[in-house]
């Protein structure tokens, strides 16, 4: 599976597209991360390697048809409560 | 031995599978950028039965994406669902809600009121509309 992570504007919150490829199927999702969030889940890491490593938890946990098309960062807790535990995993490429 | 009749419940007939009224449920609330893991089991489970009942029986999925709109709405703000959703889905719901307000039998009456007895809804969606639930 491939992640592709496409910073698309900045600012705060700054916007990220993502794709996600596998096999011949491809999804697209806009992702939203404020500077809070940024120092809070990724801190010491560029942003997009922490877009990049959320997707990579994501994933381990649903298909890429079932991750949202539009989110912001903050509210994968809410329906994932282990990411801010597992995310440094993931960060330092242990995910 | 009886078995139950197949329904939303979560019980034995979750060994095998989620039920398709739970599922048409959870892909309305992904068609508005709303996980369902966001939404508890209990909600969806009550949020189905009000629909089977307001339909007399299995609801459309046009319905089920209707019911997901004022949940969803409710439960992730104004802000948030018109950030998925754009302003005119968002004023569209907000006037369904501000309908219900008036017609507090109506299903988004009912949907909006589990929100509130689930402690589901955001304060904001409280304040913007003045909700109280008085049981």
């Amino acid at each position: 599976m491939m992640v592709h992570v496409k910073r698309t504007a900045d600012g705060d919150p700054a916007v990220f597209t993502v794709t996600v490829r596998e096999g011949q199927g491809e999804t697209t999702h806009v992702v939203t991360l404020s500077t809070s969030d940024r120092e809070r889940y990724f801190a010491g890491h560029a942003p997009e390697e922490g877009i990049h490593a959320a997707f990579r938890f994501l994933l381990d946990r649903e298909p890429k048809e079932s991750i949202l098309r539009r989110f912001d960062v903050s509210v994968i807790s809410s329906y994932f409560p282990d990411f801010a535990g597992a995310i440094g995993g993931y960060l330092r490429g242990e995910g | 031995m009886r078995f139950p009749t197949p329904g939303s419940s979560i019980g034995l007939f979750a060994m095998f599978g989620r039920s398709s009224d739970l599922r048409q449920l959870d892909d309305a609330f992904r068609s508005i950028d709303v996980h369902p893991r966001m939404i508890p089991e209990a909600v969806k489970l009550t949020m189905s039965r009000l629909l089977k009942e307001e339909a007399g029986g299995a609801p459309a999925p046009e319905q089920y994406r209707r019911a997901a709109e004022i949940v969803g709405y409710c439960a992730i703000g104004a802000n948030g669902f018109a950030g998925a959703n754009g302003e005119e889905l968002t004023s569209t719901v907000e006037q369904r809600i501000e309908r219900a307000l008036n017609a507090d039998t109506s299903l988004d009456a009912r949907l909006i009121l589990l929100t509130l007895h689930a402690k589901l809804i955001q304060p904001s969606v409280v304040d913007a509309f003045g909700l109280e639930s008085s049981g």
